[in-house]
């Protein structure tokens, strides 16, 4: 190994550096909180610990009490995964897919999960998609005076979408699925090659619910440098930056917002769908009933991310095949399984979605 | 620039990355002892002298003379030590558990054998990740190297350590997805839900002792108030369909 010798120009890096440290450390001390999740809304229905939002319109920007209001668009009822919070799609006033959405004149519903903790801990997905989505939906169609919704089911949330509208056909008249999983066990799952040897009942066993922290660390694993250590390295190119300083507090803000997942329906979940590909074998039941894709008759439109490392494109991309929908459209998002919500390119993806409804109204 | 005219403050980099993983894997081997000294500290405090008899207490005090031998054994680092170490341990808390205190002699082995467990495939898992990470490092220099050839020599650290992570990123996917780092991280996991559920026993007994609620009796209270608010539903749910029934029927009647 050579001699280490630091010339001049050496010294004059390190000292930037150390200013651009300096200079981040103060931006950052300076930044209180970020605020996320801040379209206008109220809460119309309760169940639990469960709230159905329904948004102000963003031109009127009015509430729904005492006097519900009438909105004459098509309403579109978002169902968001159990992991993480649904601010992901509304991160900021400028990078907000519900604000997209309103702007297309839409009447947005969704559906907020909340926190499980130890008493939900033996919900299942009968618990999820028979009772909570079910009663949500029954709201929204007496809201809006209307015998059947338009479902719009995100990541993990996509798939409880497709398992409802596969039990209950006559209630969801289009279906808009982004980034779900179908396919479990496509060979690029890398998610899914690491839960195949899991012990799911002993971990729910000795740990009940199952810690976002948990999750966490699996998601970041994925990609441990990049996530773990360069992306904070990053910070250093914007340390001068305080508006970027701030959407990147956002995003940490929202990905390290992480609820528990119920100990019951996690262990179902992984079992059922990752360790055995039930709902793409049509094997899946759910209390007492087959939930079987083909059912899916109605308009879908299923939106996937090319460099999704969550959900790769191949396990969304196939559900064309299991259902029975003659009117099907797929949109490939050149981007990731965040990027599809926040980035620049993502402000198209309400445009299309509300053109696609709007078009099956 | 080729690899071989490559600054020397690269080469310097390289050097303290490596120390700093040779650092850490001797820590990595420091946990296995842990193991066993969280041991001897449980068993120490579980065990009073006011609490024992002369008995009881010579067999605590001979159970810890072999831990301290198992402990000397594994602090000699050498593979066969390790080996007898953990036949040592394996014999310690295999021992068919006797007397007034079965019980709690049970619960403690089945703790410690699944703390010993865990700390030995968590340590096989952090190995995976020191391979990974030595494997980054090796890759370095000829990423340099490739980037010199093509007119892009690495001109700051910044860049550098961009090569670094891309280095790590493609060492890491090469292994994620092997048969054997599956199962090394699966064993990891699985292993950590046995300790977790042997430190459960543990708990519940000395919360039973002390007459504090445990988990398992509130799991079984939250399953039957899950299953009586199905019943309840349900019978709403048929109530209003009664209810729907009788005003057709009450209707009907009138005209």
């Amino acid at each position: 190994m050579s001699e280490f010798k630091l010339d001049p120009e050496q010294i004059r890096e390190v000292a930037d550096m150390q200013q651009l440290n300096s200079a981040l450390l103060k931006q950052i001390g300076e930044i209180k909180d970020v605020e996320i999740g801040t379209a206008p809304k109220d809460v119309v229905y309760e169940e639990d610990k469960l709230k159905l939002y329904r948004y102000r319109s963003s031109e009127k920007n009015i509430s729904v009490h005492p006097e519900p209001f009438q909105n004459n668009n098509p309403a579109v009822l978002i169902c968001y995964a159990l992991v993480n919070r649904p601010t992901m799609l509304d991160l900021q006033p400028d990078r907000s897919m519900i604000r997209g959405l309103l702007d297309q004149g839409m009447d947005v519903f969704l559906i907020d999960w909340g926190y499980p903790d130890g008493a939900d801990r033996f919900l299942d997905l009968d618990d999820y998609i028979n009772r909570y989505m079910f009663n949500c939906v029954k709201k929204v169609r007496e809201v809006r005076n209307e015998s059947q919704v338009n479902l719009l089911g995100v990541c993990q949330g996509g798939t409880l979408s497709l398992c409802f509208t596969a039990l209950y056909p006559q209630l969801v008249k289009n279906l808009i699925t982004m980034v779900a999983p179908v396919d479990f066990q496509t060979p690029d799952d890398l998610l899914s090659c690491w839960l195949k040897d899991l012990d799911v009942a002993s971990l729910v066993t000795a740990s009940g619910n199952v810690s976002g922290e948990f999750l966490n660390a699996a998601f970041v694993t994925m990609m441990p440098f990049r996530l773990l250590s360069q992306k904070y390295m990053s910070l250093l190119d914007i340390a001068h930056d305080k508006s970027k300083l701030e959407n990147f507090m956002r995003m940490e803000k929202w990905i390290f917002d992480s609820p528990e997942q119920p100990g019951a329906l996690f262990k179902q979940f992984v079992s059922c769908m990752y360790q055995q590909n039930q709902l793409v074998k049509g094997s899946l039941i759910i209390a007492d009933k087959a939930v079987k894709l083909g059912n899916i008759k109605q308009p879908v439109f299923n939106l996937y991310a090319t460099e999704d490392h969550l959900v790769p494109p191949a396990s969304s991309k196939c559900l064309q095949k299991y259902i029975s929908s003659k009117d099907y459209r797929e949109l490939a998002f050149n981007g990731g399984h965040i990027g599809i919500y926040v980035s620049n390119k993502a402000k198209q993806v309400p445009i299309e979605i509300a053109q696609w409804l709007k078009e099956r109204a | 620039m080729t690899q071989t005219d490559k600054p020397n403050w690269i080469d310097a980099w390289l050097e303290t990355q490596q120390s700093w993983l040779e650092k850490w894997q001797a820590t990595a081997i420091e946990q296995r002892v842990d193991a066993m000294r969280v041991g001897m500290e449980i068993l120490r405090q579980h065990c009073s002298p006011a609490s024992m008899s002369v008995e009881a207490m010579s067999v605590v005090q001979s159970f810890q003379s072999l831990l301290q031998s198992c402990m000397a054994q594994v602090n000699t680092g050498d593979d066969q030590s390790l080996l007898t170490a953990s036949n040592r341990w394996q014999q310690v808390f295999g021992t068919f558990p006797l007397g007034q205190m079965r019980e709690q002699q049970l619960m403690w082995q089945e703790y410690l054998n699944a703390y010993n467990d865990y700390q030995l495939r968590l340590s096989a898992l952090l190995q995976s990740f020191a391979q990974v990470f030595v494997r980054s490092l090796q890759m370095v220099p000829d990423d340099v190297a490739k980037r010199a050839a093509v007119g892009k020599p690495i001109t700051d650290v910044n860049e550098l350590y961009a090569v670094w992570i891309e280095c790590g990123e493609r060492a890491f996917a090469n292994i994620a997805k092997q048969a054997s780092f599956v199962k090394t991280q699966s064993d990891s996991t699985n292993a950590h839900s046995r300790l977790k559920i042997a430190e459960h026993v543990l708990l519940e007994h000395w919360l039973k002792s002390n007459d504090l609620p445990t988990r398992s009796e509130l799991n079984s209270v939250h399953l039957k108030m899950r299953s009586m608010s199905a019943r309840i539903a349900k019978l709403e749910h048929q109530l209003v369909k009664q209810n729907t029934v009788m005003k057709a029927k009450r209707s009907k009647k009138k005209v």
